[in-house]
């Protein structure tokens, strides 16, 4: 076997190997070689099964591509070689390393053909993502790491129990659809859960992601939560939880994100909320929703990392994402205020951007299928990131009332990895056809029929005039300098006072106890050492 | 806790006037278009722009309703 044979993205992991011992320009091209021989790799694999071998008596699957693995290690590929130029100022060798061992991982996995095998790249992405939240500068960001590090570990583990019980009962490794009505499917999508964010599970999103480093959120934010969708995708389709616990996933994160502060953490709400759309997508499992998921992962993936690109340039200009300190950065930033606009139009849906022609795939596929309620609740989570992402971002960045400080544009290398993703989310929203031809069914759906390019319109444009009405009277909630409670309070805040408070008079009840029986003990060998005498 | 001015900058008077243009215009097209949706809502005059805007409106008030119940000091956890 030589190293061609290698599943794709195991390059990535062994070349990340050497990353540290090259300095910076060899180390770049090193890097984007690789990503390249790797992509070449992904991309000449047909369906089917291309690498086996026998470890321990398990059958693995070490490479199987199908039609889900093609359009997503692409977009993992693309995303890894915009983050070697968007990284290339940091100059950082832990987070070049990291980062694309981390890429190789979740690459690995998606070609991984069974549970075993995924267990090993999924505790792998877990490992390697950490170093670039512990790459952060904040004073948070020791203990963000070690809860995303718990929680990611917890669900490798959960995986590989589930993957274990489905052993046992003689069902095989081999990753396909589960039944999740028994504990080894539950356990199973468990697992995938954790790492899709889904409710009360999600507190390591928003705690751990604005907490690493400019590069290293924009890394994080485009594999981890893919990864588990397309695990959810090989796994559940058609499981109708997945329809309603998407669409409160789409809702719910659009609320805390209208009223956080600090931006990158918007994004991380945001993120939550795509998810959302993309999980209604498996749940409903229709050719038409399942296309929706595939294509919206693919153009959330470029919109997502575009936005956490912009805002990480502002951090690394301003020193700051909060919205109560940014305001009218677009003459000091022309360039990044462009980029930002144009992920913020993207993730919006604007005709002629990819958010256009890839979420409404999913969004016409639920009432396709008469999910009407969950076609509402995905409307709302769409002017949620229209007010959220597109306009709140910008305009409280860029714009606004504030002159804004005299800072420097955003780094040349920087600005070239913004400009690659933009380039994406145009040419996507302008020419869908060759990602529509890589999805996994054939697209029947037309986005441009004039009822949907006139219905999306009076959307967006209505909910502009909506900002707009709030903003002439005054009501716009102003921004405040806080923590908002999120799911994690439970283990945090919640879980410590309860062991506390039921281990607390248990260890005083121990203690008296001790002590009592040491008073009577000495109190006895008193008495008979006086009465010896 | 800080605060920010939250009113549109005398520059922003003019992108006002071009969206509430385009708005009227959108719902003088939607007079003409008859659009054939999977839900019977959906045929009503203006439905779009009209669940645009309650969105909107309703995702801002949400956020506020939940930020009572929600805020904390920003040091809150490192408090404990």
């Amino acid at each position: 076997m030589t190293l061609i044979d290698l599943p794709p993205g195991v390059i990535l992991i062994l070349g990340a190997i050497i990353v540290p011992f090259l300095s910076h320009r060899p180390r770049q091209i090193w890097m984007l070689g690789l990503i390249t021989l790797s992509a070449l790799q992904a991309w000449s694999l047909t369906p089917g099964i291309h690498l086996e071998t026998s470890i321990l008596g398990l059958d693995l699957i070490l490479t199987r591509a199908n039609a889900f693995t093609q359009p997503f290690s692409l977009v993992f590929h693309i995303a890894a070689a915009i983050n070697v130029f968007y990284a290339m100022n940091g100059k950082s060798r832990v987070t070049d390393a990291s980062g694309l061992a981390y890429a190789g991982a979740a690459i690995a996995a998606l070609f991984a053909g069974d549970f075993a095998t995924l267990f090993v790249y999924w505790e792998l992405t877990a490992i390697t993502s950490v170093l670039l939240i512990l790459q952060g500068t904040s004073q948070r960001r020791l203990g963000a790491a070690m809860r995303y590090l718990l929680m990611q570990v917890t669900s490798g583990v959960v995986l590989l129990g589930g993957a274990a019980l489905l052993w046992d009962q003689g069902a095989g490794l081999v990753i396909g659809p589960l039944d999740a009505t028994t504990l080894a499917g539950g356990m199973i999508l468990f697992a995938f859960g954790i790492k899709a964010a889904f409710p009360f599970l999600n507190g390591w999103l928003q705690d751990a992601y604005p907490e690493a480093s400019i590069s290293g959120t924009v890394m994080l934010s485009a594999f981890t939560t893919k990864l588990s969708i397309f695990m959810l995708a090989q796994c559940f389709v058609g499981l109708e939880w997945l329809i309603y616990i998407g669409a409160i996933m789409a809702v719910f994160p659009v609320l805390f994100a209208a009223v956080e502060n600090d931006l990158r953490r918007v994004l991380a709400f945001s993120l939550n909320s795509q998810l959302g759309f993309m999980l209604v997508g498996i749940g409903i499992g229709t050719e038409l929703a399942l296309n929706g998921t595939v294509a919206h992962a693919f153009a959330s993936t470029l919109y997502k990392g575009l936005l956490f690109m912009a805002m990480g340039a502002v951090l690394l200009r301003a020193g700051t994402t909060k919205v109560s300190e940014l305001g009218g950065l677009w003459r000091s930033m022309p360039l990044t205020a462009s980029f930002c606009i144009i992920g913020a139009l993207s993730i919006s849906s604007f005709p002629l951007f990819s958010g256009f022609v890839t979420k409404s795939l999913t969004i016409g596929a639920t009432l396709y299928e008469g999910h009407f309620y969950v076609w509402l609740a995905l409307i709302f989570a769409s002017i949620g990131a229209l007010q959220n992402v597109g306009i709140r971002i910008p305009y409280f960045t860029f714009f606004g009332n504030k002159r804004g400080e005299k800072l420097k544009e955003a780094p040349r290398t920087m600005l070239i990895a913004m400009a690659l993703a933009s380039a994406l989310c145009i040419v996507i929203g302008l020419y869908p056809q060759p990602l529509y031809a890589l999805l996994p069914y054939e697209v029947t759906y037309s986005a441009w029929s004039a009822s949907h390019v006139l219905s999306e319109l009076q959307l967006l444009l209505f909910g502009t005039l909506a900002f707009v009405f709030l903003m002439v009277r005054g009501l716009y909630p102003p921004a405040i300098d806080s923590t908002l409670l999120n799911s994690d309070w439970f283990f945090r805040s919640l879980a410590p006072k309860l062991i506390m408070t039921i281990f607390r008079p248990l260890w005083a009840s121990y203690s008296i106890l001790i002590h009592g029986l040491k008073t009577i003990t000495f109190d006895l060998i008193g008495y008979f050492m006086s009465h010896l005498r | 806790m800080s605060d920010i001015n939250q009113t549109l900058p005398p520059t922003g008077k003019k992108a006002v006037l071009v969206i509430v243009g385009l708005s009227l215009l959108l719902g003088f097209l939607d007079i003409f278009h008859i659009r054939h949706g999977k839900s019977p809502a959906e045929e009503a005059f203006l439905f779009y722009g009209i669940l645009g805007f309650g969105a909107f409106l309703t995702v801002v008030i949400g956020g506020v309703l939940l930020r009572k119940l929600i805020i904390r000091a920003e040091d809150y956890y490192d408090a404990d």
